[in-house]
């Protein structure tokens, strides 16, 4: 019961603290919103999610040109868009700035060369290191291909045909290929053997799984641990007033000092993921409730891991200022190397390798486990047992270290 | 002289504190150490340093003769390709999903019963599709191994395509063709389209955008930006926490103390706004600096460098003591110092330098805050950007800059009047 009351206690006074309503409910809230909304994660967006491809042509008149904008033009990646003639001079500051993914650029007589067999390139720009610049690329790669593959299938026709029925000019011939290649053009509209992509778990063929179930859980695993900041400056300042060498005298133990302040620190934490999940669910469409109790399963695990992260915080801490040091630079790291940020998968081997390590990457398993695979409450079990073992470990380091300091009376 | 000692005093109290150091120097090369470390190698392109991506192979196509389903798998399991995916077949369909659900495969290849059928039967026209079953969170393994299979398609398809157009042109102009026609025409195209992968990226000429001229390595550019993004993020911070020590003053007794010296009001406020102005010149010369040497960062030509550095301190000090001339006690500042800045700074596009496609509209409103200008700016010296680049978001910075500044002062004279 003195473990619930001090909890209470702790509670109430960081609730009424107004950097608790700033770091534990707006800026997590705000940051959620921004980010997603900025990945083009909002949900109930009819727009066209497809990158943004910039296509300056040249050669107008070309027919090879307009064969590759039709290639172009049928990509499930990219959308074609013609930028005017001012944007055309400032191309590759709008590929930089983002209008454009990337720009192709095709050089004047670019048809006419391809047809006599001269080697002529497309200027494209693009952010190789970007994701979506690599998406890009691999589409006009395939156009391009695709359109060297048509050429010479033209060519050959019109040669195998030639040597059947010659033609009366060249005129006639040059209709024959121009055919050809509008037919191979076409057939490529509609490959006899494609790939279809079925998404594991969500069961959604060849949808894209949306950037807010990568950042949502991502944002709350990071801001679990900076919501911490204002109820560990409590426990600490009851360390450095005194006030707990004062509660030690009464009969509640060392360790249920330890336990109600954790308790409030889990609440706080709990309060805060019921928020985030909340406004997860209903403002992106993350759905959190495929299997409520999992996710709880998981809630109920990060908020004892990240409360027995704020005891060793508060306990380790000599002054004010380290409390928020030691917290922020949980915060990046833990978030970072946790993939709360950007998963892991896109980071090299050693990276990803100690990332897998860390409490928040389990949690963000646990999280995208039931939200991203669909998964139920068996696929969350073993994120849930590293983060209590996690919280074992660390509430063992606390207790060994607070009781250290209450033996030698300096708590 | 008194401006400086008071100034000196301040510095003094500032570069004493482990916090403040971490602040100004530590988190911003520890966040981009951290982007750093993880991208290092994988987005100059050098795909050998991704893990390699588990895929389980499941062939249903048990065709005897062209078996082309066999080759399809001989093709994912070649040696040229095991730094890219690690190949297992599986002995079913239900197995190969369970190995991605289970995650000990990020993709299972499905390849369909009709698969060598569908290539050799030209005549109908039926369709069919290899499936890419894939783990839900993984982006960047499956897009190679759909691209790896749809290159190796490709050259079916390319092939039937040729027999294909022959006979339909052929057919359109009255010419007849013996049935080996078509065949032949898919062979030469097939024999080709070998010739052609043996000399992959020769068909486009692929350049850069204009701001990876100066970083011209993917991943310096990318650090470059969640550097400038960082520094600027903690450069504003600093400006409004040195500036908080008038509030720390003021609540410690020791500002009414000075004032009771000969020292006049407006000169200790000077000597305070000195302090904060060249905190912050050390703390982004030391950025640009140890980032420079540690991750490789070009932040551009000295000239456009040294403009941008004198605008992001003269703004970050005007709008770090704006902050604080609205704030009466240090336990305010806590909230409205990071409440401000965290807020300012995304609007300001810190937050999002890494990204990728952000929308166009978010330029816009990244200059609406005084964060968005230094940004523009130094994106713009990153970029390789002259003096002519930057001298607009540079004068922005200095006027509202000093603005800024003007306005801070005015409510710390009615305040200390």
């Amino acid at each position: 019961m003195r473990i619930f009351t001090l909890a209470f206690k702790d509670l109430l006074q960081t609730t009424r603290d107004v950097r608790t309503a700033v770091f534990v409910v707006v800026m997590p809230l705000l940051f959620t919103y921004f980010l997603i909304a900025v990945n083009g994660g909002a949900s109930g967006s009819s727009t066209d999610s497809r990158l943004a491809l910039a296509f300056i042509n040249h050669d107008p008149n070309g027919i090879v040109s307009a064969q590759f904008f039709n290639l172009l033009g049928n990509s499930e990646v990219v959308r074609l868009g013609v930028p005017d003639e001012n944007a055309q001079a400032r191309i590759s500051e709008q590929v930089r700035d983002g209008t454009y993914t990337a720009a192709v650029i095709v050089p004047a007589g670019y048809s006419e060369q391809l047809i006599a067999g001269t080697p002529v390139k497309p200027q494209v720009i693009v952010d190789q290191g970007s994701e979506s610049g690599q998406s890009a690329l691999n589409a006009i790669e395939t156009a391009s291909d695709r359109l060297q593959g048509a050429l010479q299938t033209a060519r050959q026709t019109t040669q195998t045909f030639e040597a059947r029925q010659p033609f009366t000019d060249a005129t006639a011939r040059q209709n024959f290929f121009n055919e050809a290649l509008a037919a191979a053009t076409g057939a490529w509209k509609t490959p006899t053997l494609t790939v279809r992509t079925e998404q594991g778990g969500t069961q959604s063929t060849g949808n894209q799984v949306s950037p807010a179930t990568q950042l949502s859980p991502g944002i709350l695993v990071q801001f679990v641990v900076l919501g911490l900041v204002s109820i560990c400056v409590v426990f600490f300042l009851e360390r450095k007033t005194q006030t707990l060498s004062r509660m030690l005298t009464t009969p509640i133990s060392p360790l249920g000092i330890l336990l109600g302040h954790g308790l409030a620190m889990a609440g706080l934490i709990f309060f805060q993921e019921i928020l985030l999940i909340t406004f997860g669910q209903i403002a992106f469409g993350v759905d959190y409730l495929r299997d409520p109790l999992a996710v709880l399963l998981v809630m109920v695990a990060l908020a004892v891991w990240a409360a027995s992260l704020g005891l060793l915080i508060a306990v380790f801490a000599r002054v004010m200022e380290q409390v928020v040091m030691f917290s922020l630079i949980a915060m990046f790291t833990l978030s970072t190397l946790g993939g709360c940020w950007f998963p892991l998968e896109i980071t090299g081997p050693v990276f990803s390798t100690i990332g897998h390590l860390t409490p928040s990457a389990w949690a963000m398993e646990g999280f995208q486990n039931v939200i991203v695979r669909g998964q139920g409450i068996g696929a969350v079990l073993l994120p849930v047992g590293i983060l209590m073992a996690y919280t074992v470990v660390f509430f063992s380091i606390v207790t060994w270290k607070f009781q250290r300091r209450t033996s030698l009376n300096m708590a | 002289m008194k401006i400086l000692d008071i100034a000196f005093k301040d510095m003094l109290r500032s570069f004493r504190s482990g916090f403040a150091i971490i602040m100004m120097f530590g988190l911003p090369l520890l966040i981009t150490g951290l982007f750093y470390l993880a991208f290092g190698g994988i987005i100059n392109g050098d795909n050998d340093q991704l893990a390699p991506t588990k895929v389980q192979v499941v062939n249903l196509d048990q065709t005897q003769g062209v078996a082309a389903g066999n080759s399809l798998v001989t093709f994912l399991q070649s040696q040229e390709l095991t730094k890219l995916i690690a190949v297992t077949v599986s002995p079913d369909e239900a197995s190969a999903r369970q190995a991605v659900d289970s995650q000990q495969a990020g993709v299972a290849v499905i390849i369909p019963a009709n698969f060598s059928n569908t290539i050799m039967d030209s005549a109908t026209g039926a369709a069919t599709a290899v499936t890419l079953y894939q783990d839900p969170t993984l982006r960047l393994g499956p897009q190679i191994v759909r691209e790896l299979i749809g290159h190796f398609l490709d050259h079916y398809n390319g092939s039937r395509i040729a027999g294909g157009v022959l006979a339909a042109q052929a057919g359109k102009y009255g010419v007849t063709l013996d049935n080996t026609a078509s065949q032949v025409a898919g062979l030469e195209y097939s024999q080709w389209a070998q010739t052609q992968g043996a000399q992959p990226n020769q068909l486009l000429d692929l350049q850069a955008p204009a701001s990876q001229s100066a970083n011209d390595k993917p991943l310096t550019s990318l650090i470059g930006s969640v550097m400038a993004g960082m520094m600027l993020f903690f450069v504003f911070y600093t400006g409004a926490d040195t500036a908080e020590t008038i509030v720390k003053e003021e609540e410690e007794g020791t500002l009414a103390r000075l004032f009771t010296t000969p020292t006049s009001r407006p000169l200790i406020l000077a000597g305070k706004f000195v302090s904060v102005v060249i905190t912050l010149l050390i703390q982004v010369v030391t950025l640009v600096v140890a980032s420079a040497l540690l991750f490789g960062i070009n932040w551009g030509a000295p000239l456009p460098v040294g403009f941008m550095t004198v605008g992001t301190v003269v703004l970050a000090a005007g709008f770090g003591l704006l902050l604080i001339s609205f704030v009466k006690t240090t336990r305010q500042s806590g909230p409205v110092i990071g409440g401000a800045l965290a807020i300012t700074g995304m609007l300001g596009g810190l937050m999002t330098t890494g990204f990728n496609n952000i929308p166009s509209f978010f330029a816009t409103i990244n200059l609406l805050t005084p964060q968005g200008w230094v940004l523009k700016g130094w994106t713009s010296t990153l970029g390789g950007g002259g003096v002519g680049d930057i001298i607009g978001p540079w004068l922005v910075s200095i006027v509202l800059g000093l603005a800024l500044f003007g306005v801070a002062t005015l409510i710390f004279r009615r305040r200390f009047a």
